[in-house]
């Protein structure tokens, strides 16, 4: 409680608060740019923050992480064009208000639902991550190597895409791509080919620009001719604050949602998808007169809490455990590693004043969200998304290339973002699925200094990951995950075979 | 057309799993046993992908059609090359040539037709990030061999 305490007051302070204030603005903008999403921002901000005190660089990614999610509805629910793919769901019933002339209510109770999902996540992430870090600080190598095996395997039961081989596949690129440089123990150089520049390995934040900002613009290239947004007329918004008689009847949908969202955002891998699809579908089951899909403000509410619930939770694997959950953690930890800081238990007993600001700052920033959301909802989400698609890519790969190259001063470093930027490009070709992939990188190097220090403790012996009560529960949790999504996938194809 | 495309992968991962191997034999025995490990493991994941494509040949054929989706290739490739000529510019020519070269490249040749416009976008850009970094961030951006 003393740590919230520290967390709170240096949140308040200028700097920071002025950081989490353009954090903010920067997502809001970023969230609504269809394409453009958080992981993208987050990926070309990392090298800005490079030379700035570690928390007011913290509290510009956190501003930015809190917002994009909800700049995404700004479109999904004027345009039916998700601005991210977390708020898809948000335009099944945002849009059918447009169309009725009640575009201003559904950005209103979007906007009041993502910031109550925002704050009840953020609560969620203070009490349990310390709480969290506390027993991770027992662990020892075995149980460990147990933990990442649990983070990978929920990841890759849990990625929609491809199917379970083809993310299994993903995720042992992602850890050959973290063996190459030099091995840990030897010091013996692997495939490096000769190179000095991959003597430390593939620098992590140059290969996220790469993942992230270079393969979007690919994407969005890809089609820029039917670009969408710039040619639809944006409608004009009117009163956007929902009537509180509105908003009383929406608290319990947008709680329950949260906390869907909450939950679902702690568990590795599961993300935002997920919880917009289950909150929607909770909504409908709970309101079996609405018909929902022509404009219901449940149906508005329900998946801007879940996916703002989402946010917040998604850090608790991060910060408590060193281990991110998703796309957005791992890019945090980037931006946490380049100042010299390293996420995980010991983060709460070494850096205090690193930790709790960063989670206060989750809850902080709708104070901004919240004001700030409405003025670019009613203002700018118009003149946004008239931004044509050509000159948006120009920027990012500016901004891109920059980056790549700023964060070690070396041209090496942005050929890394270039050549990551295709294999990105060329995975969503094949249809292989990202998270396990840069998970995977993150933690390569994790698992294997772990796995090794625990057969030299077991003398060789395997059944030590077995021995140890914590890492046997814990592989049996990684192998639950790993198998349930194939056995409800089976289950499912019997189903339909019977019929 | 899925099956093919995952066919061709699973051939292609399955020669690198080999390639990956034969490197690890000459590494010392503590370096090489992870990366040895997840080459085996990535030899087994291609063979199973493998089947699960071939078995699938035949059951998705009719989807061509709804796989036709409009998607541009040209823009694709024109970015690339221009990613690449970057990289080749900053080396040689510096940082303001290389991003004012290639944001204007990459605005035109995905068919921007305001010209003025996006000119002048390309240089805001430039100079924008040039004074973001250099000037408030301390970052020494490259002058290029040509001109230090």
């Amino acid at each position: 409680m003393e740590g919230a305490l520290i967390g709170l007051q240096q949140v308040f302070e200028l700097g920071n608060l002025l950081a989490l204030f353009l954090g903010v603005l920067c997502g809001l903008v970023a969230g609504t740019l269809p394409g453009i999403n958080a992981n993208i921002t987050i990926a070309i901000l990392i090298p800005i923050t490079f030379g700035m005190d570690p928390q007011v660089a913290i509290m510009l990614l956190v501003g930015v992480y809190c917002a994009s999610c909800f700049g995404g509805s700004f479109p999904a629910i004027l345009l039916r064009i998700p601005g991210t793919a977390s708020s898809v769901v948000t335009t099944f019933d945002g849009f059918p208000m447009t169309q009725r002339g009640e575009g201003g209510k559904a950005l209103g109770i979007s906007t009041v639902a993502s910031v109550m999902g925002g704050i009840i996540s953020g609560i969620i992430l203070l009490t349990l991550a310390p709480f969290l870090a506390e027993q991770a600080l027992k662990f020892g190598p075995a149980e460990y190597f147990a933990l990442t095996i649990l983070g990978l395997s929920t990841v890759v039961g849990m990625s929609k895409e491809g199917g379970l081989v083809k993310n299994l596949i993903s995720m042992v690129i992602g850890l050959l791509i973290a063996t190459i440089g030099m091995g840990p123990q030897t010091g013996y150089p692997r495939f490096t080919f000769g190179s000095t520049n991959l003597l430390d390995g593939i620098s992590l934040i140059p290969l996220l620009i790469g993942l992230f900002g270079i393969s979007a613009v690919l994407e969005i290239a890809q089609t820029a001719k039917k670009d969408q947004a710039s040619s639809k007329k944006v409608p004009k918004v009117s009163r956007i604050l929902p009537e509180f008689k509105l908003f009383k009847r929406l608290v319990p949908t947008i709680s329950i949602s949260a906390l869907i969202g909450s939950f679902i955002g702690v568990i590795p891998g599961a993300g935002m998808i997920m919880a917009i699809y289950i909150a929607y579908d909770q909504a409908v089951r709970r309101f079996k007169d609405k018909k929902f899909g022509t404009g219901v403000p449940e149906g508005v509410a329900a998946p801007e809490a879940a996916n703002n619930a989402v946010v917040g939770s998604s850090m608790v694997p991060l910060l408590s455990l060193g281990i991110p959950g998703n796309s957005a953690s791992a890019l945090f930890l980037g931006a946490l590693m380049i100042q010299g800081l390293r996420p995980g238990p010991e983060l709460f007993t070494d850096h205090p004043d690193v930790a709790y600001p960063l989670i206060i700052g989750f809850l902080v920033a709708y104070i901004f969200v919240f004001p700030l959301g409405i003025l670019v909802a009613k203002f700018l989400s118009g003149t946004i998304l008239k931004i044509p698609a050509n000159i948006l890519n120009g920027i990012v790969i500016a901004l891109c290339m920059t980056g790549a190259f700023a964060i070690r001063n070396n041209i090496f470093d942005v050929w890394v973002a270039i050549a990551f930027g295709v294999l990105g490009f060329i995975f969503h070709k094949l249809q292989l699925s990202y998270s396990p992939l840069i998970l995977a990188i993150v933690l390569g190097s994790m698992i294997e200094v772990n796995l090794q220090q625990s057969l030299v403790l077991s003398d060789g012996s395997w059944l030590i990951f077995l021995q140890k009560p914590i890492s046997l529960v814990l592989l049996i949790a990684s192998l639950f995950f790993l198998v349930t999504p194939l056995l409800t996938k089976i289950r499912h194809t019997q189903k339909m075979r019977s019929n | 057309m899925d099956w093919k495309k995952d066919s061709y992968l699973a051939v292609f991962l399955l020669i690198l799993s080999g390639f990956i191997f034969y490197r690890t034999m000459e590494m010392p025995s503590a370096s090489a046993f992870f990366p040895e490990l997840l080459s085996i493991l990535l030899a087994v994941l291609s063979v199973l992908l493998l089947i699960s494509s071939i078995r699938k040949r035949g059951t998705e054929a009719d989807n061509e059609q709804a796989a036709k989706e409009e998607k541009l290739v040209l823009p694709v490739v024109l970015i690339i090359a221009s990613l690449i000529l970057y990289g080749i510019l900053l080396q040689y020519f510096g940082f303001i040539i290389a991003t004012l070269v290639v944001v204007n490249f990459v605005i035109f040749a995905t068919g921007y037709k305001k010209y003025i416009k996006g000119f002048l976008i390309a240089c805001t850009t430039t100079s924008v990030i040039f004074v973001v970094f250099q000037l408030l961030l301390n970052v020494r951006l490259p002058a290029g061999v040509f001109f230090s």
